[in-house]
């Protein structure tokens, strides 16, 4: 798993299988970490959510490898 | 059931109940011989409600379950294993290992006896008030 950081709070993610968008804390507005499947910010929507969300970056990352 | 008789699975919001509906309270039809009188607890309407339930199962915390049913562990690892199935199914039905997670809530939601869901809105709507 890599992890690039875009700006604080919002990261691109490349894992085993594909890439995903990781926005949280000050980026998103309860602080909340959720994950999108696209490959940018931009393209994040409800339809490519994961719909679910962590309280922090580390469990989201954790979650990823449980596919 | 007689028109006097009413099943009252929660005795602050959601009543199914054949009573005439003699007072204030909104009422949404939903069989010709049921209704459901929402007994307002909180400031919600009817919209904000269903919203409420909606945006919460597009962007559910991850431990909805162990929160809203903390005062049952089995039950709650019960609908944890029941919520893994939705998950898998899910990928199932898609060609990619995706992770995406629309729909996985409320095939959950479809997994729920009444009470429980009646649990699940009710959690749902309280940590939403917060």
């Amino acid at each position: 798993m890599t992890v690039k950081r875009i700006k604080e709070g919002i990261y691109k993610v490349e894992d085993s299988q594909g890439t995903w968008i990781a926005t949280g804390g000050f980026a998103t507005m309860n602080g909340k970490w959720v994950a999108h499947e696209c490959n940018t910010y931009e393209e994040c929507t409800t339809l490519n959510s994961w719909a679910v969300q962590f309280d922090t970056f580390k469990q989201l990352k954790q979650y990823a490898k449980s596919f | 059931m007689n028109d006097k008789q009413h099943l009252n699975f929660n005795r602050n919001s959601l009543t199914i109940s054949t009573l005439h509906n003699t007072n204030n309270m909104k009422t949404t039809q939903v069989a010709d011989n049921q209704q459901i009188n929402w007994k307002p607890t909180h400031t919600y309407n009817t919209t904000q409600i269903i919203d409420n339930v909606i945006w919460f199962g597009l962007n559910y915390n991850y431990d909805f379950i162990d929160q809203c049913w903390s005062d049952d562990l089995s039950l709650a690892n019960h609908l944890k294993d029941k919520f893994s199935t939705c998950t898998e199914g899910l990928h199932k039905m898609s060609n990619v290992n995706s992770r995406i997670g629309y729909g996985v809530f409320t095939r959950f939601l479809t997994m729920l006896d009444s009470g429980n869901r009646e649990r699940l809105y009710n959690y749902i709507l309280t940590i939403k008030k917060q």
